[in-house]
């Protein structure tokens, strides 16, 4: 089930060339009109591309190249839609919903009704066969529609952030059944959630514009961003700049000390990353203590979870809002950012791409 | 859910305004029903020519219907579903019926399907005489009925939208069957209260049918015509049949009115 994808839209600067390996998973990480729905609606016959070609399997799914007009229609491509929201049929039945997949293919009713129970345990619905959609719960519906999916018996499974309309308490178990279901499976996954891509995805790509600026394995990808969004997506603060013996001077001058050990040689271009828990904020400055530091004016506080993050344009700290009361933090303060040298992680910036250090995400 | 009575805000002077509008609609049929002579009730509607008319009204209404229905659920879907150019003149087009006076309707329907119209040498061809036939009374009720089930139809598609169709699609559903088991079952409450509106509407036809089918018992003579008809001789026939049209009406508004009940609940109940 090898997906081979190219193709653009031009009213939406999309440009996209990629190749999906039966049975691998991929995350597309990418900020709002990055292009990663037309990806997926492309993929699944919604939405026509201007040109290029697509095959699964070595069956076209389209070819616009050199003047040929080959278009298969969404219901024969063998690729389901897991979407945000569950959707599901709200006039059928929960068992009527996942056997429609069976029963548009012509199979029998007792077959498809068969086939639709033996999803329904794989994610441990059988309970609600008989129900209508409406009185089914949001983790409940999630369930239903990954069963209408796979049910469907697809040779690729698109997922569009199946999991962000979901509580927070439910999201994890239906990440589990993910995790699961999509074992061997050929998916492409679109996320914002780091999480997702890391427990669900063999491979991530991070889209920006239409096109694709980063991609490889995914622990790899997002431990060692080449890009200020990924590391944003990974929440990380990276730096970029060139390789000296104690360190790196990044590209705004400021000299960084690293005792991590590193493989880049000096000279070198190198990016670092430095978590935000590391990232200390003081008020007043204390030009005499050892450590890295930047003064810098706080762009903005943004509350996430338990945590704030402290931003500013070159680096971000996540302080507590106990930290942040105390110190009276607030936007627009010139303050102190101090990180320890063991805290910064120098690794080879191969990629001719890397933006300038500091140049802010504006996906934040 | 709570009992209460949520926040209404509707200032007074609405509510009073909102009654005597709903006094004009009520008192003249308030007015009517004292009119009607009971005692001859029974003998006044159930005479010849009103019994013919009554049967031919309902025949004729349920086959305009039928008609609406077949011809309604592909123009809604046309112009629900599809873009092409002229799409908004066709869709003012098709709703032109229910803007133009009926007779005016009739005559555009004489000018096209009688015997001196614009497909009458080709009907005669064919050995087909419409005008002034029980099939004219239908076609005349079709003109003036359609646009309020493509109307109704056409507002539900475009409010359940095509996201389930694209779903059952991606499932491996062909068109047609996304159809048959998502459009047309999502969209069935709004289907019911267009086809129950369009046949108040044909049973309730009158200028279109008189120029375009004439006034002959049995054949065209509806029961609005014959009402007409009898208030020139005998009012309180007019009066006791207007009472039965009435009712019917009355049925058929209820009607109406529970599937679009009906159709807000499914509405709602969408996770």
């Amino acid at each position: 089930m090898t997906l081979t994808f190219s193709a653009t839209v031009a009213a939406r600067g999309f440009a996209v060339d990629l190749r999906i390996e039966t049975g691998e998973t991929v995350a597309v990480l990418g900020p709002n009109g990055a292009g990663k729905s037309t990806l997926l609606n492309i993929v699944a016959g919604l939405v026509h591309p201007d040109s290029g070609r697509a095959d699964l399997d070595r069956t076209p799914l389209f070819d616009l190249d050199d003047g040929a007009r080959l278009w298969t229609p969404p219901h024969a491509r063998g690729v389901s839609t897991l979407a945000q929201d569950a959707d599901l049929f709200p006039h059928l039945s929960v068992l009527e919903n996942v056997a429609f997949g069976a029963r548009s293919k012509g199979i029998r009713r007792a077959r498809a009704r068969e086939i639709a129970l033996h999803w329904l345990s794989e994610v441990d619905a059988v309970a609600l066969a008989s129900r209508r959609p409406a009185e089914l719960s949001g983790g409940q519906a999630q369930r239903i529609a990954i069963a209408r999916a796979l049910a469907s018996d697809p040779k690729l499974l698109l997922l569009d952030e199946p999991l962000a309309a979901l509580d927070i308490a439910v999201a994890p178990a239906i990440r589990r059944t993910l995790l699961r279901v999509l074992q061997d499976r050929t998916a492409i996954i679109v996320t914002h959630d780091i999480l997702d891509a890391l427990t669900l995805a063999d491979r991530v790509i991070v889209l920006a514009h239409g096109h694709i600026i980063e991609q490889g394995p995914t622990r790899e990808t997002l431990e060692r961003p080449r890009t200020v969004f990924t590391a944003d997506l990974a929440a990380l603060n990276l730096l970029t700049g060139i390789r000296t013996p104690r360190g790196m001077t990044t590209d705004a001058g400021v000299e960084i000390a690293s005792t991590v050990a590193t493989s880049a040689p000096p000279g070198s271009r190198v990016a670092a990353t430095i978590r935000p828990t590391a990232v200390r904020v003081s008020v007043e400055q204390a030009p005499g203590r050892a450590g890295n530091r930047f003064t810098a004016p706080i762009l903005d506080l943004e509350p996430r979870g338990d945590i704030i993050r402290v931003r500013s344009d070159a680096i971000s700290a996540d302080l507590t809002p106990t930290a942040v009361a105390d110190a009276q933090i607030t936007t627009g303060m010139n303050v102190e950012f101090a990180f320890d040298p063991d805290a910064v992680t120098i690794y080879e910036a191969d990629s001719p791409r890397v933006p300038r250090s500091g140049a802010r995400s504006d996906s934040a | 859910m709570s009992q209460q009575a949520p926040f209404a805000g509707v200032p007074r002077w609405v509510a009073g305004v909102a009654a005597i509008g709903a006094l004009f609609v009520l008192l003249p049929l308030v007015a009517m029903l004292t009119r009607v002579n009971w005692g001859e009730f029974i003998p006044l509607v159930t005479s010849e020519s009103s019994l013919a008319a009554l049967w031919l009204s309902l025949r004729t209404s349920i086959a305009a219907t039928l008609l609406c229905i077949v011809f309604g659920i592909p123009m809604a879907l046309v112009l629900a579903r599809s873009r092409f150019p002229g799409q908004r003149l066709l869709r003012s087009l098709v709703l032109l019926p229910l803007v133009l006076p009926p007779v005016v309707g009739g005559i555009a329907l004489l000018y096209t399907f009688g015997r001196r119209g614009l497909l009458g040498t080709t009907l005669e061809f064919l050995g087909i005489d419409i005008a002034f036939s029980t099939t004219a009374v239908v076609m005349a009720q079709t003109f003036v009925a359609l646009p309020f089930l493509v109307l109704s139809l056409e507002g539900a598609l475009r409010t359940v939208g095509t996201r389930f169709e694209a779903i059952g699609a991606t499932l491996g559903a062909r068109p047609t069957t996304v159809l048959r088991r998502i459009t047309l079952p999502l969209v069935l409450p709004a289907l019911i209260s267009g086809a129950v509106l369009s046949f108040a509407r044909a049973l309730g036809e009158f200028g279109a049918t008189l120029t375009f089918a004439g006034s002959l018992q049995g054949t065209t003579r509806t029961l609005p015509l014959e009402i007409y008809l009898q208030r020139e001789v005998d009012p309180d026939a007019a009066v006791a049949l207007s009472l039965v049209l009435i009712v019917v009406a009355v049925i058929v508004v209820g009607l109406a009115h529970r599937a679009g009940t009906a159709s807000t609940l499914t509405r709602s109940a969408r996770p």
